[in-house]
């Protein structure tokens, strides 16, 4: 459980460790393109954090890194096969950056931090509190960014709101700012209400 | 030189799985990308042959393809025009390109409708369009369009050419606009306008599509789809020429 929280919140990959940022910024135009591309990400992230975890012992230090590529650049192809028959819309709309999937650093560097290092059950929950926690920042920026600049949430029309600057890439660059610094605001007070409790006692 | 033996002998393993594992899927998925790819151009073909306005097909409801055996029965392909990796023409501009997969179906009234797929170049890419043009006694006029292919344009911006009711701007244009061009209002040098029918009324006679209010900011993506529009009345004139 620890290991998925852990992706979820205390090691959030777009809001603590500030990675992946170039699908966080390109795709959370609307909260269901950010839920498509965060869920393509997590069942890539899962899949390939257990492959690696079971190769880990017969692959030479010197070609991880291409093996590992090479891993993951199959799982991408098979998400992106499998999107375009069975959620051709999604697929469209999302276009080039499912291929990026696989030069996306949360799930390399998972699979050099963490993969390679534990067994494949730590792996593959990594992966999933990884994947989510990706997927819950993607959708929480979509979901900003679309009501900013749509007035709408997953489609539904909320407001006339109109910020069209939201929806382009300054857009995605202030919304992520003011996120980060907000998780990162709830992160302190927290530490500083775990300090006090300890001083109590 | 052991070393390097296993290192290669390692690699192209997990090369052979990846290949093989890529393959299984292939051949599993290879049938529903089809499918789904064959559903949305069948889809798109019958929006382009109803009648905006009526909602009405304009041809027989038991002609319209359901799959691609019938699909294939409405196959045109003109005389004196060769593909070229699934090119058939290019507008003499050289902005907009014609596809081979061309049909033509016979209307309610015996005109003959075609319905083209083009292409031209957007912001970031290709912006393909399908369309139908009906020849009412060697009058063509546009009856409707629908943007299919729009994924490298800016979401927000450009890819607004995917809402129905952007796309709804482009028809019908009748063959008086045509003939002059059809152009984004900012590119012919007028102003939007509130007044509907006044809007309708210079888009048939004069080509002139109002987008600036709807696309605020971005005017490359519908240019892309009145050259590609320009380009397949470039064409059905010169098959016309031809067989004359």
């Amino acid at each position: 459980m620890k290991i998925i929280t852990n992706g979820l919140f205390k090691n959030n990959p777009t809001f603590v460790q500030v990675l992946g940022m170039c699908p966080t910024l390109a795709t959370t135009t609307s909260a269901v393109n950010g839920l498509g591309m965060g869920l393509a990400t997590t069942a890539v992230l899962v899949m390939s954090n257990m492959v690696i975890s079971v190769i880990k012992k017969f692959v030479p230090d010197k070609i991880r890194i291409p093996s590992y590529i090479v891993i993951i650049a199959s799982f991408v192809t098979v998400i992106d096969m499998i999107m375009h028959g069975f959620t051709y819309e999604l697929w469209k709309t999302l276009g080039l950056f499912i291929p990026l999937i696989v030069v996306n650093c949360i799930i390399l560097g998972r699979a050099e931090s963490f993969a390679s290092k534990n067994n494949v059950f730590k792996s593959f929950l990594d992966g999933i509190g990884m994947g989510l926690g990706f997927t819950g920042a993607l959708v929480i920026l979509g979901i900003v960014r679309e009501f900013l600049g749509n007035g709408s949430i997953f489609g539904l029309q909320i407001t006339n709101l109109k910020l069209y600057a939201m929806i382009l890439p300054p857009g995605a660059f202030i919304a992520l700012g003011m996120l980060a610094a907000f998780f990162n605001y709830l992160g302190t007070m927290n530490l500083k209400k775990k300090k006090q409790q300890k001083e109590e006692k | 030189m052991h070393d390097n033996i296993k290192t290669g002998l390692v690699l192209m393993i997990i090369a052979i799985i990846s290949a093989t594992l890529l393959s299984i899927v292939y051949m599993i998925v290879k049938a529903p990308i089809e499918q789904s790819e064959l559903n949305a151009k069948l889809k798109a073909i019958e929006q382009v042959l109803t009648n905006d306005e009526t909602g009405e097909l304009l041809i027989n409801a038991d002609d319209l393809p359901k799959n691609k055996e019938t699909l294939n029965k409405y196959f045109w392909n003109p005389e004196n025009y060769q593909s070229e990796n699934s090119v058939i023409y290019k507008s003499d501009n050289g902005k907009g390109w014609i596809y081979d997969d061309i049909y033509r179906f016979n209307g309610l009234n015996d005109e003959t409708i075609y319905v083209l797929t083009g292409g031209s170049i957007g912001y970031g890419g290709e912006v393909k369009t399908i369309a139908a043009y009906v020849d009412n006694e060697n009058k063509i006029y546009l009856n409707a369009i629908r943007v299919i292919e729009y994924a490298s344009e800016t979401p927000g911006l450009g890819a607004k050419i995917s809402e129905i009711n952007i796309q709804e701007r482009f028809y019908p244009i009748l063959s008086e606009g045509l003939e002059v061009g059809v152009k984004v209002n900012k590119d012919a040098g007028v102003q939007s306008t509130d007044d509907y029918e006044f809007m309708i009324e210079r888009r048939e006679k004069e080509g002139i599509v109002q987008t600036s209010d709807v696309m605020t900011g971005a005017t490359i993506t519908p240019r892309a789809v009145a050259s590609t529009l320009n380009s397949m009345y470039e064409f059905l004139m010169k098959v016309g020429e031809n067989n004359e």
